[in-house]
């Protein structure tokens, strides 16, 4: 099984709509792969059928056995990161070797002041 | 300077042995169940297909008959009798085809079956070479042997399930190399497009076919009939026949008559072109008393085909239970659509939005945010309801005519066995809150016919799509009766709206997280047309609209009106993320 990290700068995870998310990612794998995607994506947990979508992917076509990459991801305007009594929206970015589907996950909070927005904490 | 640490996130617990063994269990059952029928299945296809490789002789019928059994189901058995040589030596055979004896319940069928097998009549039998004895007249169908796949889902799923559980929790225990599910894939697959239209076809194939069996061929045969001769026949033998089954006994009527067409005599049991059998005794029981043995009456006889007679030509009112599958065709299409067009969308597709009607630019967009098409965000906007008031009683009468209808078959045989002296009791029970439902609903169609009198409101929203901490400014007007509104509410409400499914049904959860008033002050009369300015805070949380959950922002306005159904209008808005934050610079 390869090794995967996913590491974010100064360890930040609380982030704002159109701030900027720069990190590194680092694989050793145990057999070649494909290629290498970072995907920045959002997804929902809760009392409804999860859905999710990826907002933007950098793929690393025929990636070394053992690397290390920078990347760099714009964040959009929204969804916030939110919690609800029914649900939640998580942003998170997601390190996945093709075509084994091995993965390493980081999940972030994006929002005003970079907290998640409660709902019906505050009027 | 920047400082970099790598951090792992947790892997999945491993599954327990007894979660292993309870889902090999249930998997066991589908993969039992299914192997059964497959073999079943399988061997009824082997020996039809066996058939086709029998050599064939001619043969000679040396008589053949239909005998009546004392039974329900296919009582008329055609027994034909044939001899044949093979390699020198003489055989006498009494299969017409492979398996059991060919009976039938249409008396009409079994008189062509034997009239085509008339004693003397030279044929052709396929004779087993192997055992010479062994011989049919008619070849086994082929048509079983891609039914065995159907049972076959049923063993992939068993067998799946298990490999499933025991692959799948060895995975996750695999020590000091923790692994997480890929929860963006999730977003690449292609959202369920593809299972909805298998699911669907299924529905609106099936409906299809008991449309044609139930509706289109009996009304092709009394228009067929219209050209029928009329024709002197004699009640031989008449009965209610029962159907016993899973769901309950059903009952047909079988009056066997006999009729001469050109000094040879002919019969037939068939007494209206809607075959098959249906609940409700009562009916068929006085039918049989209309049509004693030995009662002289007329039938009506195919000119081209003497063996096929009927005794009602016309419409009946069992045929309107043959529209009923259109129930199934209906939601088969309508899901057929719904699937093709998710399919089409993709999971990136971007919501649409409702409510916006002027034209213009557009503004978000972003996956998950509302895309506000066909206007400028900052334009003013004519809101409309998310439900017309015509559209509430249609939508209203669909829902209750749909219940109802269902609902009125198991009561239509609950009366039925009241008036026949043998009440069911259970199904009785069973069936009062789905009609106390189903009057509610009726009570829920009157409601929103009156409300079609109702004040109507109309509403402008400046912006048309407003960013959480922008002024907006909101204009309402009535037209109609406005006088007899007593209290009049407006206000902006946020709602959770989550949809999951259970089994095969679907369910969305609602819960309100935010409700700021605009306006609500009990009679003031300039409350029926004004206007106020407000803003939702910041750090409230935008439109929001995924596949299966969404945030939305609506303005209600609620207005009661003594002894009448009350106003009671939702408006969609949407509502953008702030702008103007910290890292929202371009």
């Amino acid at each position: 099984m390869s090794e995967l990290k996913l590491a974010l700068r100064e360890e930040r995870t609380s982030f704002e709509p159109g701030e900027e998310v720069v990190g590194a990612a680092y694989w050793k794998l145990d057999k070649p792969a494909e290629a290498v995607e970072l995907r920045l994506f959002w997804f929902t947990r809760g009392k409804g059928t999860e859905d999710a979508r990826v907002v933007e992917t950098v793929r690393f076509d025929n990636p070394q056995i053992e690397e290390a990459r920078q990347f760099r991801f714009r964040l959009p305007e929204g969804p916030y990161s939110f919690s609800g009594k029914l649900i939640s929206l998580i942003w998170a970015i997601e390190l996945v070797v093709m075509p084994s589907k091995e993965v390493r996950r980081v999940e972030i909070t994006m929002g005003p002041d970079g907290a998640e927005t409660l709902l019906g904490g505050e009027e | 300077m920047a400082r970099w640490k790598f951090r792992l996130q947790p892997g999945n617990q491993a599954m327990g042995i007894v979660g292993r063994l309870f889902l090999s269990l249930f998997f066991l059952f589908f993969l039992g169940i299914g192997s059964i029928f497959v073999a079943f299945i399988a061997h009824e296809a082997y020996q039809n297909a066996r058939t086709w490789f029998w050599e064939s002789v001619e043969a000679e019928v040396v008589s053949s008959g239909i005998r009546e059994e004392d039974r329900d189901s296919n009582p008329y058995v055609v027994e034909i009798e044939f001899t044949y040589e093979f390699n020198g030596q003489r055989h006498t055979g009494t299969r017409f085809k492979p398996g059991g004896e060919t009976a039938y319940s249409d008396y009409g069928k079994a008189q062509r079956l034997r009239d085509a097998h008339a004693v003397g009549a030279r044929v052709t039998a396929y004779v087993n070479s192997a055992a010479p004895s062994q011989a049919v007249l008619k070849r086994g169908q082929l048509w079983l042997i891609p039914l065995v796949l159907f049972p076959m889902i049923f063993v992939a799923i068993g067998a799946g399930g298990i490999w499933f559980a025991w692959r799948a929790a060895g995975k996750a225990v695999t020590p000091g190399r923790p692994v997480v599910e890929s929860l963006s894939e999730r977003a690449r697959s292609p959202g369920g497009g593809c299972f909805l239209i298998g699911f669907f076809s299924f529905f609106l194939l099936i409906g299809g076919v008991v449309f044609v069996f139930m509706f289109v061929r009996p009304v092709l045969g009394i228009l067929d009939a219209r050209n029928w001769v009329e024709t002197p026949c004699v009640v031989e033998s008449s009965q209610v026949r029962s159907h016993r089954s899973d769901d309950g006994t059903t009952y047909s009527v079988d009056i066997l008559y006999r009729y001469e067409i050109n000094g040879r005599e002919y019969k037939s049991n068939r007494y209206h072109f809607m075959g098959g059998s249906s609940s409700g005794r009562g009916g068929k029981q006085a039918i049989v008393r209309e049509h004693p043995p030995g009662r002289e009456t007329v039938c009506y006889v195919n000119p081209n085909d003497s063996t096929e007679a009927v005794l009602e030509r016309g419409f009946t009112h069992e045929l309107w239970f043959g529209l009923f599958p259109l129930v199934f065709v209906g939601i088969g299409a309508g899901g057929l659509l719904w699937g093709v067009r998710k399919l089409r969308a993709g999971p990136e597709a971007v919501p649409r939005v409702r409510g916006l009607v002027q034209p213009g630019s557009r503004a978000g967009g972003a996956p998950g945010i509302p895309a506000v098409s066909g206007m400028d965000e900052g334009m003013p906007v004519t809101l409309k309801p998310r439900w017309s008031p015509w559209g509430k009683v249609l939508g209203m009468l669909f829902f209750a005519l749909f219940w109802n209808g269902i609902t009125g078959v198991f009561v239509w045989q609950v009366i039925q066995s009241w008036r026949s002296g043998r009440p069911e009791w259970f199904l009785t029970i069973f069936m009062i809150p789905f009609v106390l439902i189903g009057l509610v609903l009726i009570g829920a169609v009157f409601h929103f016919v009156l409300a079609l009198w109702n004040p109507r409101p109309t509403l402008r929203l400046t912006p048309g799509a407003p960013r959480l901490g922008q002024a907006m400014s909101l204009e309402w007007e009535f037209s109609g009766k406005v006088r007899v509104i007593e209290r009049l509410r407006v206000y902006l409400e946020g709602r959770e709206e989550a949809t999951y499914r259970r089994g095969t049904r679907t369910s969305t959860d609602k819960s309100v997280f935010a409700e700021i008033d605009l306006a609500n002050e009990p009679g003031r009369l300039d409350l029926y047309s004004g206007r106020v300015e407000t803003a939702l805070p910041v750090k409230t949380m935008h439109s929001f609209e995924s596949d299966n959950n969404k945030i939305v922002w609506n303005i209600r306005v609620k207005g009661s009106i003594a002894r009448w159904p009350d106003v009671d209008e939702e408006f969609p808005v949407t509502v953008l993320p702030a702008q103007g934050l910290r890292g929202g610079r371009p």
